[in-house]
Formats: C-alpha cells, sequence, structure tokens
C-alpha cells in the first residue's frame, strides 16, 4: 500500500494490482476514488448479487454509467452472461472463493478476451468479480 | 436537436437492451469475423468454441466453423437468409448430453452477416423424449399384427387408423379417416343396433365389449371380437373412443360348424327340426311380448314317392335340394327355414301376418313349380309343392298348435288339387280380432 498525491479531500487513495495476494482485504477497505483510479474493472456485490460498487474501468468497458448499474442484480440484470457455471455458481458453491479464469466479455458489443478474478472472502458481506483484457 | 445527454442515456438504454437480451445475436464480417456480438452470443460461443478467443465465427468453432462457412460462401446472392435454426450439435467432456447450438446466418451486404445464435439443448431434449414416447407407442400401435387399433372421435369419426386395420379392413387410412365408422359394420339394420348397445355400454362402463361381423373394403367381411373403450379428457369430458378388434373368424367358422353340425339338416342344409323347435319357442316369446305379427309356412313336396319311384332316390334327393335352395331365395335373411323331415319343410316369418305369409307361400310355389331336375337319364323332372300358412293368434300360441295350424291348412290345400297355398283360419276368435285373410 503507498500514498498517492491525491485530491482535495482526504489524499489517501489505495493502490492495488488484479493479482495482488490479498486484493480481498484491499477492496473491503477502498473508496469509490481508489476503485476508480484503478486500471482494471471491478464489480462488488452482495452474496444476493445486488451490485454494490462498479468503477470507472469497468463503466467505461461496458458503456454502463455506475448509477444504472448499481444496485441492481450483477447476474441476471447487468451481465446474464456471467450467470453460468464458470461465474455465478462458483460464487454460490464456494464459500471462499479466489480463482482466475479466461473469459469473454462483451465490451461494448465485441466480444473481448479478458481474465476474471472472483473472490469472495468468508469475513466479507462484499464479494467481487475483477476484469482485465488479456 | 436532441440533447447529448438524452443521446447518452439512449445509448445506455440500449446497450443494456442488447446486454439483456436472452438470445446470442452477433454482426459478422464476410470472412466470419466478429463485429458486434451481445454477451449471451459469447456465452455460447465460449462454451462451444474449439479455441478460447472468439473473434471469427468460422475459425473458432472448428468443424462446425468449417460447416458455417461453407454454408455462408455457397450464398451467391448479395442478401438473404443462409440458414435458418441450423442446428449443430457439440459433444462437450463435461455435458452428459450434448450441447445443440441453433444458427440462423443472414447475409445483410456483401460484406456483413448477421448471426442468431441460440442454445437449443433443452427443447432438443425435449423433442428427442417426445419422439421416443411416440416411436414407442407406434411400434406398439403398429407392431401389434393380430388386433386392429383405431379411434374414433366424439362423433364416431375415424381419427386414428393403425397398420392392423389396414390389413384386417383393406383400407388404407386415407380412406377412412374423418368418416363414420359406421362404414365398418356390414349394411344390415342391426349394425345400428348394435353400434348403439356397445356405445352405450362403453359409455356406461368405460368400455364394453362387442362380438359380430365388420365389412372389408372388398365385399368379404371378417368376425371381429372387440373391446371398445371411451378415451376420457382430464376434465371428465369424452373426447372419443378406441376400437381394439382382433379377426376371430376362423373360430367363429369352427363354432359356427360345431352348431351347424347339431343343427343343420344334412341332405339341404336348411335348419333341422331340433333348431327349428328351439328357433320357434324363441320367437313365439317374441310374439307374446311384442306386437310384431308372426307366421309359420308349412310346405309339402307334392306326389314325392312318384318322383322316388320313377327316378329313383338320388333324383329324389336333388329335388328336395332344390326345393330347399328354392325356399332360402324366396325368404329373408331374419326368417327360419327347416327341414322337419321326408319332403316336409317350413318356414316361420317373424314381423309377418297371414297376408305376408300367403305372399311368401305364393313366391316359393311359382319359383318350385319353374324349377327344373336333372334326372340321371337326362329327363327333366318338374314337381310342386302344396303350402299351409298359419298366423300366430291366442289360441294358437305354442309352436305345436301353430305346427297343427299349418298342417291342417297344407291338409286343405292338398285336397283341393295341390301346388297352391292355404290360409288357416283362426279357429277361435271370439277374443282375438283376426287378421286372417281368406
Amino acid at each position: 500500500m503507498r500514498s498517492l498525491n491525491g485530491g482535495a479531500s482526504r489524499g489517501v487513495v489505495l493502490c492495488m494490482e488484479f493479482s495482488d495476494a490479498n486484493i480481498g482485504e484491499v477492496l473491503a477497505r477502498a473508496d469509490e476514488a481508489s476503485l476508480d483510479a484503478l486500471d482494471f474493472g471491478v464489480i462488488g456485490m452482495q452474496r444476493d448479487g445486488v451490485v454494490t460498487s462498479y468503477n470507472a474501468y469497468e463503466s467505461r468497458m461496458a458503456g454502463l454509467s455506475r448509477t444504472r448499474v448499481m444496485g441492481k442484480h450483477f447476474f441476471t440484470e447487468v451481465a446474464p452472461c456471467t450467470n453460468n457455471f464458470l461465474v455465478a455458481s462458483r460464487f454460490e458453491e464456494c464459500a471462499v472463493l479466489d480463482e482466475q479464469l479466461p473469459y469473454v466479455f462483451t465490451v461494448r458489443m465485441r466480444p473481448r478476451a479478458v481474465e476474471l478474478r472472483l473472490v469472495k472472502a468468508h469475513d466479507s458481506a462484499i464479494q467481487y468479480i475483477l476484469v482485465r483484457p488479456r | 436537436m436532441i440533447p447529448e445527454h438524452d443521446l447518452h442515456e439512449e445509448h445506455e438504454a440500449l446497450l443494456e437492451f442488447v446486454y439483456l437480451c436472452p438470445v446470442g445475436i452477433a454482426q459478422l464480417g464476410a470472412n466470419g469475423s466478429v463485429e458486434m456480438m451481445n454477451p449471451v452470443g459469447a456465452r455460447v460461443l465460449m462454451e462451444i468454441a474449439a479455441r478460447p478467443d472468439i473473434e471469427n465465427l468460422f475459425e473458432s468453432l472448428g468443424t462446425a466453423g468449417l460447416e458455417l462457412r461453407a454454408l455462408a460462401q455457397g450464398m451467391t446472392a448479395d442478401q438473404g437468409t443462409i440458414c435458418e435454426a441450423h442446428r449443430i450439435s457439440f459433444e462437450l467432456p463435461r455435458r452428459a448430453t450434448p450441447l445443440t447450438v441453433s444458427f440462423t446466418l443472414i447475409k445483410v451486404s456483401p460484406a456483413r452477416l448477421m448471426a442468431v445464435i441460440a442454445d437449443v439443448s433443452v427443447s432438443v431434449e425435449q423433442e428427442r423424449g417426445a419422439r421416443r414416447a411416440e416411436q414407442r407407442v407406434r411400434a406398439v400401435f403398429d407392431g401389434v399384427r393380430d388386433y386392429a387399433i383405431f379411434s374414433l372421435d366424439r362423433d364416431y369419426r375415424i381419427d386414428t387408423w393403425n397398420r392392423s386395420a389396414e390389413r384386417l379392413f383393406g383400407y388404407p387410412a386415407d380412406e377412412v379417416i374423418g368418416r363414420d365408422y359406421l362404414m365398418l359394420f356390414p349394411r344390415d339394420p342391426s349394425s345400428t343396433v348394435r353400434h348403439e348397445d356397445v356405445t352405450t355400454g362403453a359409455i356406461a362402463g368405460g368400455w364394453a365389449e362387442d362380438e359380430g361381423w365388420w365389412a372389408r373394403k372388398e365385399t368379404t367381411r371378417f368376425w371381429g371380437s372387440s373391446v371398445v373403450s371411451v378415451v376420457e379428457e382430464p376434465d371428465g369430458g369424452r373426447s372419443g373412443y378406441i376400437v381394439v378388434t382382433r379377426d376371430l373368424t376362423r373360430k367363429k367358422r369352427e363354432e359356427d360348424d360345431l352348431r351347424d353340425a347339431a343343427s343343420k339338416d344334412f341332405l339341404t342344409g336348411l335348419s333341422n327340426r331340433r333348431a327349428f323347435e328351439e328357433t320357434a319357442r324363441q320367437e313365439l316369446q317374441r310374439w307374446q311380448r311384442g306386437r310384431e305379427p308372426l307366421s309359420l309356412l308349412m310346405i309339402d313336396a307334392d306326389h314325392f314317392k312318384r318322383v322316388n319311384d320313377a327316378h329313383g332316390h338320388g333324383t329324389g334327393d336333388d329335388v328336395l335340394r332344390a326345393l330347399a335352395r328354392a325356399v332360402q331365395d324366396q325368404v329373408r335373411e331374419l326368417d327360419v327355414a327347416a327341414r322337419l323331415g321326408g319332403e316336409e319343410f317350413v318356414v316361420l316369418l317373424p314381423s309377418t301376418d297371414a297376408v305376408g305369409g300367403r305372399a311368401a307361400a305364393e313366391r316359393i310355389r311359382t319359383c318350385v313349380e319353374a324349377l327344373r331336375v336333372t334326372a340321371p337319364d337326362g329327363s327333366m323332372v318338374r314337381f310342386t309343392v302344396s303350402i299351409g300358412v298359419a298366423e300366430a293368434t291366442r289360441d294358437a300360441a305354442s309352436v305345436e298348435l301353430l305346427l297343427q295350424r299349418a298342417d291342417d291348412a297344407l291338409y286343405e290345400a292338398k285336397r283341393r288339387g295341390r301346388n297352391r297355398s292355404v290360409v288357416a283360419h283362426a279357429v277361435d276368435v271370439t277374443d282375438t280380432p283376426s287378421r286372417v285373410a281368406g
């Protein structure tokens, strides 16, 4: 964790990499600005799939604004293409989850090979899907 | 001008719409390169792709891709449907059943294709299950060689017809479907009664048995043993009937032969005295219950002893057989003709009064008068009959009395000079208005 020159407010941005081992803990503490500063997509959701965070990178890639996605059920209302055994089922099946898998996401109507990282910690109410281009 | 904010909103809504679209849609270049594709399309392709990327539909799907490419290249026109709901099945290691994907490819322009990609595995499995069930039923339905199976709608029109039915009745399905099943009954007034009996029974008890003749397409008939079941709808209504029938003609013939041996006169094939008396008793009982008249003819060959003496017993037998045939030919199917013995014959005529009896007697008499039997010496033998006619009345309400009355009339016919018929008069008409004509 390092400190960058932030904005006027608190001036502290949590920094992380897609592959960081302890990314679950970091994400849990990250504020919106920190998530937006990342160069990969982050979707945070409750155990029931309701979206609680949707960062700028993901918003740009999908072409959907944060306000449109927040509070919706991710697997049915936002990205039904992930409502399958590879993604949604993994979250249901596992109490604790941290795995990476190659996937294809539709980025502005074009399928793009991406890497997904599915993160679910047993002590966190929020689970995450991280997305980066392959 | 539409504000940019609204345009952005619309764009976003459109994206969301495409993301949520439950079937895969894609826009491809002419060579199959994926230019636009919604998430469901991507998800389906990912499952079946032979390689991890899906940059090009034709290249990412292995042999299935080659198949689609061939279809696309086979289309020489600039626009049109390349394939519609073209199904390709993919055997995947982690699935027990193949994944079937339906591809619709439309050529919008020489450089652009639109694709609809849908996972139809579930409906394919359902169709397969339904087809299997149908094939099983069909195998049973068509495989039973001995049983004709056909079904009727609630108005007794034939709506299915199996192969055994085709064989047994001689009608191909297209000649019977939609027609009233009474076409399968012999043309006989009793058929309507039989139809009513069996359907009433089936409606009352769910099913009913029937034994009787069925008419083939050819003029022949067969004796069928049938079960007629009512087809009930889940709501309890009746939607039709299923008829299962088996050809028991041979068995029927054997039974008939046995019965014939006991009931037929060996010389003429008419009923014998025993069978006649049994039938006559039943007919008299029916007569007593109902209002239909009943008459009886007593027939005797005139001077039969002379025929025997002049031409021998063989010719005498020929004369009796010819006489029996004449009698049989001149009466109805429901009438009972019998040889009582020697040259004496009798006919029971249900639903016939003395006038009708007299008419039948005259038909027989004139028919016999015209007969010629060839004797062994080549001579033509002619012969005549005398007939006594009696109608059942209250004072002659037994077989014996009726026979006695007819015999009296026959005696009168003989006395008056033979080759004639005479109607018996009611002996006691005090309480019975006589229908008898003189």
